[in-house]
């Protein structure tokens, strides 16, 4: 085994650890947040923790046809974003840039998405289906602008290893770097959605369809469903840093780590702030706000290509 | 006379089938009918006088004067005057002409006495069965006098399944209840759904049907009554009682004091006020946004500690009683009750104006649940809903009941027909209601708040009440009786007539769109039902004391 | 052997198995595995063949023989013939193995009306791509290919749409054949006749620098003929949709996988012959290689555009999956006017040559793995319609628990064609997106065209979510109880898993390990004869994974580490849910209490993305239901 293997093989565990780690204590700052936001007290900041704890103890009802795929899918949710983590520099350089590329982090959100898809379907609850249904609408919409994103950096880079692509590199061409500033935009606008929270929390609408893919989930599985949202939020941030704003990240170790964590914490309050302050969108607003949120993208795609 | 310009009115056409009038004030028309012409009189009333439908009662008389009665309830409101067309029918075969062809809004209480009284509906679009449970037997009908209060029919089905229609093609069925988080009370919608469409639905309801009305004319008293009509509805309960107790005053040709109907007044807008904070956070629940759901919850606490001050209860306040009321209203609680308005007058204008400006509600609620006024007029529907719709209707005008007479304010219309004008009628009707209580405390005069009553009610009187619940309409009838309970007591909860709108309002629109449509009416199923609402403490023995919740659940 | 002998003794076989088949056809458990017999001793040869000369390089023309006036009729195998004859003659033996039980169910009809069209149809396969004349051999082929597929189509003869659809396939092959012809005789009208005939794919290539540089016009029109006649075939939008979604669920489902996994494929080969290996290597600068590659790249773009979301909206499996067959026959062109639109910067820069090279390789490695993937697809669909008499994805549900085999190999098809990671989609669409990504430095509309690909593929997740959720997951249906009660067993027998489980072996193999196919592509190049698409095999990068390193940009993955970290993180997972010592117990799903579950409350596949249908109701392609 070389060297470099190892190293791959130390940071990864390093990442994978600190977003199981750090991932919950996000969601106690959302909530605790909320809270404040909302005149009340809120639960204690490490609540999510003890919930995770409390759920992978508790009964688990499996009430598909299928409980087999509903168990792989529940395993898959979290897999796929601790896999994620391992393309995703967090304080280090990413740990597999030697295995995968930019693309493949764009599929690899796909994947996390995908299990979602296969518990709702595997659950068959009238109710799931409906969520499978939106969860994959705004899916469709949203993927493309994320891959936007990862383009405009390959671009401007002419690489899409995630070693070039995620270093700040949709700014580099132009001196008036306009399409990065753009993408900037359309991805903090998204964002929201791509954590799957208020206003876009469509496919769970509590209020409508209970929760939706999920409804039919308890116990274990349900809190891995849980800690991968948890974890997916934490690691869509890192990566959104990581393209957007990475500087300092090439510090040593803990003092790189703690820059990213500030800026995380960062977009955490953002999306606390956006949740607490808006109603949820009907699923044909979301996508027609997706789209105009594509079509921006496209701009942005254009000026990069013309050398802004 | 405008009871009498009525009566003239209907009397052009219907003179010779019209059997007996009685006209007890100048408010109140009774008109007894010839069987055959119900329909008719009843297309004319509706539609060429332009009365609105309020209810149809079914009433087993055939201990007193042995036959069925029927009566449907209209109120003309340009006229001020509520009226009730009744009909006697034979105690052996009780068979009416159904309205419902001419007023599609009387469809459910025709169903109603169908199920409860037997009293079949001939000629009625649906006829399924409405209010008794799936496993009743048929030809049981518990309304009857020879049903006793206490009886359960040998011969029920718990297996029954109710025959429900088929859906349309492509459409897959969405059980929407009666467990559902956006419901907080059981009741069935059966929604046919396409993609993301609502092309449907059926209802099925009255899942918590407890026969309170059986339980008034077998074993309550009318004085005890106020007390299970606060519990019909677990926000609007003041509503009832007094409607009960108006009906029952009116009945009885009993007028209560002034202080005691400033009284009620002030305790009804009280109850509007925490009903319309709760509907607006509730309304922001259902699409998502729970801030705004929290801070009208925390707006309307003080309201709620305001009724305990004055009632010493949250909620049912046990406050009225026939002829008065039972707690009175001392300077310091009028000191209080002025304070707190104030304090939520400056947070509701910050409130409304954070609400009339959010794009983003507007985004989810205009053009959403559209209820026109030709619905309006057919189903009957009332209270916010109609006001939304632009049709100025207001009880508290239209037909002035304790110190509404006395007391300036406006009816609140919007004209945009949609969920976003609900949402502002409500808003603003709290700035009404602020207004109406200061006023109520400034002209309140001195005295008693309870009449003496020594007599015996007379007995075979009906009395009709309409109150403007924080719903609409609420109406109660009552037939007054015997051994000190009235004959027949009949509730139309506001809920009853506007969940009847609601399958014309979601048709055609995105699933999301059905909850907030619903939530619109601020659905109010146990009213509808008519049930208790219990709250089962449970055995915990630590008592934690007020501040000490507060504190644990407030941000102070 | 030669390669080229052992190519001429499978085609006899198959021309003779087909008479064979046709005398014995009324004894039917005979009948079938004849057919498989003769499939898969001419396959076998066939296979010999390619490998040979994938290994060895390409064995010289053979003569078959020559008619006066009408050229000579040679068979050449070069490198990316071998591809595509390996394609075909692994996809025929499955199907031919799937068809022995398959067939037995058609009650009505003869297999007399189905093995010996099978066996000639397979056989017009073999020659179209290996006949070098471009007018009478051509056409000799081509309607050896296209007359028995036509009997294949209309084989349910009784079902007036199925004739309808056969007849429209007939017309829009015919005219296909007729393009070609045309365009072909465009470009050997002037020239002089060779020693092998005027049309013959040499001497028209021989021509074509003097066409190039004295008479574009000619050389634009006749590419022109060859890109709608090949185009036609390979289901290109807009003409893809005339025929080919009613074609294709038309037929059986063997057949339905031959026509979707191999038969189109010819369109792309005829395509990739015409305007890359038509064109002399040293002709470069007078071929406006740039322009035909926008050119094809926009209608791939808009090919696998359309074709996947009229797929989207359909509601029966084989309808679904033929919309979608010419989705991807959209990525595969895509690849190939990425590559041509690479092509001029190739010759000065060594990073544009290494992309173009990448494109092809790219359009190529996703024609392998559409044919796996879209062949597994049909016979997946097959099965289902075997065990459940239906198409209709509204009346099927549930079926994973009773066909739990199918149900495995449908998810692995289905992830590969909707690109998850680890299965051999996404290896292919991934060489796509990097040489147009990183080929936007050249010609920056790639990077656009490279963006729709991308929402493609997602669009075509969704399809397979409903594809696969709506037939195997979400409720057991009223229709699969009652074909259950039938029948006591749903899972159809050995005969027909094998075929799928080697297709779906075929996907997760090039899917980890990718490198394996470009190997073998980089073989293929190497060893095609000449032409421009032969010089770009050295270009090709082959390592570890798949890769591209140098000035011209960088990208990579390797599959196999990918997998080595997800199957990790899953028994993470896994661990952590038992941690907890919960314990499973199992209930039906909720349904708010009053309602009890029935048919009608089963989410159907018409419903799903209703929004996203409403919003592209433009885009066409109708859905029955």
């Amino acid at each position: 085994m070389t060297e470099s293997a190892l190293w791959a093989i130390v940071t990864g565990v390093a990442n994978v650890i600190l977003v199981l780690a750090a991932a919950p204590f996000c969601e106690g700052i959302i909530r605790k947040v909320t809270a404040r936001v909302q005149s009340r007290q809120g639960p204690p900041i490490w609540q999510p923790y003890l919930d995770i704890l409390k759920l992978l103890g508790k009964e688990d009802i499996e009430s598909g046809e299928s409980p087999g795929l509903q168990r792989l899918s529940a395993y898959l949710s979290l897999a796929a974003v601790l896999t994620l983590a391992w393309f995703v520099p967090m304080g280090a350089a990413a740990p597999l840039t030697k295995a995968g590329d930019a693309i493949l982090v764009i599929y690899l959100l796909t994947l996390c998405g995908v299990s979602t898809l296969l518990a709702g379907l595997a659950a068959g609850s009238t109710y799931s289906l409906f969520g499978v249904s939106r969860e994959m609408m705004a899916m469709l919409t949203l993927e493309p602008l994320l891959a936007v994103g990862v383009i405009v950096g390959a671009v401007e880079t002419g690489s899409l290893r995630l070693d070039d692509v995620l270093n700040a590199s949709v700014y580099s061409l132009a001196a008036w770097p306009l399409a990065g500033i753009l993408m900037l935009v359309v991805l903090l606008f998204s964002l929201q959605a791509f954590v799957g929270r208020v206003p876009f929390d469509t496919a769970e609408a509590e209020t409508e369809i209970m929760e939706g893919p999920l409804i039919e989930y308890s116990g274990p599985k349900l809190g891995l469903f849980k800690y991968a949202q948890m974890s997916k939020l934490f690691v869509y941030c890192a990566l959104l840093v990581g393209l957007f704003a990475p500087w300092g990240s090439q510090w040593p170790y803990p003092l790189a780590l703690l820059v990213l964590l500030a800026k995380i914490g960062v977009l955490v309050l953002l999306i606390t702030l956006v949740g607490a302050t808006h109603a949820r969108y009907r699923i044909d607003q979301a996508i027609r706000y997706y789209a105009a949120l594509f079509v921006l993208s496209l701009v942005a795609l254009t000026l990069a290509l013309v050398g802004f | 006379m405008p009871a009498r310009n009525v009566l003239n009115q209907i009397k052009e056409r219907f003179e010779p089938s019209i059997l007996r009038v009685d006209v007890p004030s100048d408010n109140r028309l009774f008109l007894y009918v010839t069987p055959g012409v119900v329909r008719d009189i009843c297309n004319h009333v509706f539609r060429d006088l332009d009365a609105r439908y309020v209810v149809s009662i079914g009433i087993d008389d055939r201990p007193y004067s042995g036959q069925f009665t029927v009566a449907h309830n209209f109120g003309f409101e340009r006229e001020k005057v509520l009226s009730s067309i009744l009909v006697n029918l034979p105690a052996d075969d009780p068979v009416i002409d159904s309205i419902s062809p001419a007023v599609p809004a009387a469809n459910w209480a025709e169903r109603e006495f169908r199920d409860l009284l037997g009293i079949e509906p001939v000629g009625c679009p649906s006829m399924k069965r409405l209010v008794l449970p799936d496993g009743w037997p048929e030809g049981v009908h518990p309304l009857r006098k020879d049903f006793s209060w206490d009886l359960k029919p040998a011969k029920f089905d718990e297996n029954k399944v109710f025959a429900f229609d088929d859906p349309p093609e492509g459409c897959v069925v969405v059980p929407f209840g009666p467990f559902h988080p956006t419901l907080d009370e059981p009741a069935h919608f059966r929604l046919y759904v396409e993609g993301e469409i609502v092309r449907g639905c059926e209802y099925r309801g009255f899942m918590v049907h407890r026969g309170i009305e059986k339980l008034a004319d077998t074993v309550l008293t009318y004085n005890e009554i106020p007390m299970m009509a606060e519990r019909i509805c677990g926000i609007c309960g003041c509503v009832h009682s007094v409607a009960y107790a108006q009906a029952v005053e009116q009945a009885a040709a009993i007028e209560p004091p002034a202080r005691a109907r400033f009284i009620r007044t002030i305790m009804l807008e009280l109850e509007r006020l925490h009903s319309h904070l709760l509907w607006v956070g509730l309304a922001n629940h259902i699409l998502g946004f729970d801030t705004l759901f929290m801070q009208s919850f925390r707006m309307r606490e003080p309201i709620m500690w305001l009724c305990e001050r004055i009632t010493g209860n949250r909620k049912t306040y046990g406050l009225c009683v026939i002829g008065g009321v039972r707690w009175d209203i001392t300077p310091e609680i009028k000191d209080d009750i002025n304070r707190i308005l104030d304090q939520l007058e400056k947070e509701w204008i910050a409130a409304a104006k954070a609400v009339q400006g959010d794009r983003n509600l507007q985004k989810r609620t205009k053009g959403v649940g559209i209820a026109d006024a030709a619905l309006v007029k057919d189903l009957g529907l009332i209270g916010p809903i109609a006001r939304a719709s632009g049709v100025p209707q207001d009880c508290r005008r239209d037909f002035p009941y304790a110190a509404y007479d006395q007391v300036d304010f406006q009816v609140i219309t919007q004209a945009g027909c949609d969920v976003w004008s609900r949402v502002l009628v409500r808003v603003l009707e709290v700035f009404e209601s602020i207004r109406i209580i200061r006023q109520c405390l400034e002209k309140m005069p001195a005295g008693p708040i309870q009449l003496q009553l020594d007599d015996e009610l007379p007995p075979g009187r009906i009395g009709l009440s309409s109150i403007e619940a924080p719903r609409g309409e609420a109406h109660h009838f009552v037939v007054t009786g015997e051994e000190n309970r009235p004959r027949r007591w009949r509730v139309r909860a506001p809920t009853y007539q506007n969940l009847q709108g609601i399958p014309a309002m979601i048709k055609d629109q995105q699933l999301a769109d059905m909850t907030i449509s619903l939530g619109s009416i601020d659905p109010c199923f146990s009213c509808t039902d008519r049930l208790e609402i219990l709250d089962i403490k449970s055995g915990d023995v630590r008592v934690y004391s007020q501040q000490e919740i507060v504190n644990m659940t407030r941000r102070v | 052997m030669t390669p080229n002998l052992a190519f001429v003794y499978a085609l006899s076989i198959c021309l003779a198995g087909s008479l064979v088949t046709l005398l014995v056809s009324r004894w039917k458990p005979v009948v079938g595995w004849l057919a498989f017999l003769c499939v898969f001793s001419s396959s076998s040869l066939v296979i010999y063949a390619a490998l040979t000369v994938l290994l060895s390089g390409a064995a010289p023309a053979l003569t078959l023989f020559s008619l006066a006036g009408l050229g000579t009729c040679r068979l050449a195998i070069d490198g990316l013939s071998a591809i595509l004859l390996l394609l075909i003659a692994v996809i025929a033996v499955l199907s031919s193995i799937y068809s022995v039980r398959y067939m037995v169910h058609y009650t009505e009809y003869g297999l007399g009306r189905y093995y010996p069209y099978f066996l000639l149809f397979v056989a017009g396969m073999y020659g179209i791509v290996v006949v070098t004349d471009l007018m009478v051999y051509f056409c000799a082929f081509w309607q050896l290919m296209t007359l028995p597929s036509y009997a294949l189509v209309r084989f349910e003869s009784k079902k007036q749409e199925n004739v309808r659809a056969a007849n429209r396939y007939l017309l829009m092959m015919e005219l296909s054949c007729g393009l070609v012809m045309a365009g072909a005789g465009l470009l050997g009208s002037g020239s002089q006749p060779g020693a092998l005939g005027r049309y013959e794919f040499d001497s028209l290539a021989a021509n074509m620098s003097s066409v190039l540089s004295a008479d574009s016009f000619t050389a634009i029109a006749a590419l022109l003929l060859f890109l709608v006649g090949f185009g036609i075939k390979a289901g290109m939008w807009p003409f893809g949709q005339l025929w080919l979604p009613a074609a294709h669920p038309a037929a059986p489902s063997p057949v339905s996988a031959l026509l979707s996994g191999v038969m189109i494929k010819t369109g792309v080969y005829g395509l990739m012959r015409s305007f890359l290996w038509l064109i002399p290597a040293d002709d470069l600068a007078s071929y406006p290689a740039a322009a035909w590659g926008l050119v094809i790249g926009v209608l791939g773009t808009a090919t696998l555009f359309f074709g996947t979301i009229q797929a989207l909206k359909q509601e029966e499996s084989k309808r679904l999956l033929a919309f979608h067959s010419i989705g991807q026959v959209g990525y595969i062109l895509l690849g190939l006017g990425a590559c041509l639109a690479l092509l001029p910067a190739a010759s000065t820069s060594d990073s544009a040559r290494v992309l173009a090279a990448m494109a092809l390789a790219g359009a190529l490695f996703h024609t392998i793995n559409h044919g796996l993937f879209k062949s597994l697809l049909f016979l997946n669909a097959g099965s289902v319609l075997f065990a459940t008499g239906t198409q209709s994805l509204n009346r099927i549900g549930g079926l994973f628990k009773f066909m739990p085999v199918t149900g495995v190999m449908t998810l692995i098809a289905s992830f590969s064609i909707a690109g998850v990671p680890l299965f051999n989609g996404f290896a292919s669409k991934w060489t796509i997106y990097v040489s147009t990504v990183l080929g936007s430095r050249t010609a920056p509309y790639l990077a656009v065209l490279a963006l729709f690909a991308i929402l493609t593929s997602a669009i075509t997740l969704a399809s397979f979510i409903k594809f696969f959720g709506s037939a195997f997951l979400s409720r057991t249906s009223q229709l699969v109880k009652q074909r259950l009660e039938e029948k006591k067993r749903l899972e159809v027998d050995w005969t027909m898993l094998v075929p799928q489980l080697v297709l779906a072996s075929g996907c997760l193999v090039f899917g980890l390990f990718p490198q394996t196919a470009l190997r073998l592509l980089k073989a293929g190049l190497a060893t095609s004869e000449h032409g421009l698409g032969a010089t770009l095999a050295d270009g090709l990068p082959v390592s570890g994974g798949l890769a591209v390193a140098g000035p011209g940009g960088h990208a990579l993955i390797v599959p196999f580490v990918l997998a080595l970290v997800l199957v990790s993180m899953l028994l993470l997972a896994r661990t952590l849910s038992r941690s907890g010592g919960s314990q499973r117990r199992v209930a039906i799903p909720w349904l708010c209490g009053y309602a009890l579950e029935s048919e009608a409350n089963r989410y159907t596949a018409h419903g799903l993305y209703g929004e996203v249908k409403r919003y592209l109701r433009w885009a066409g392609g109708t859905a029955r239901r």
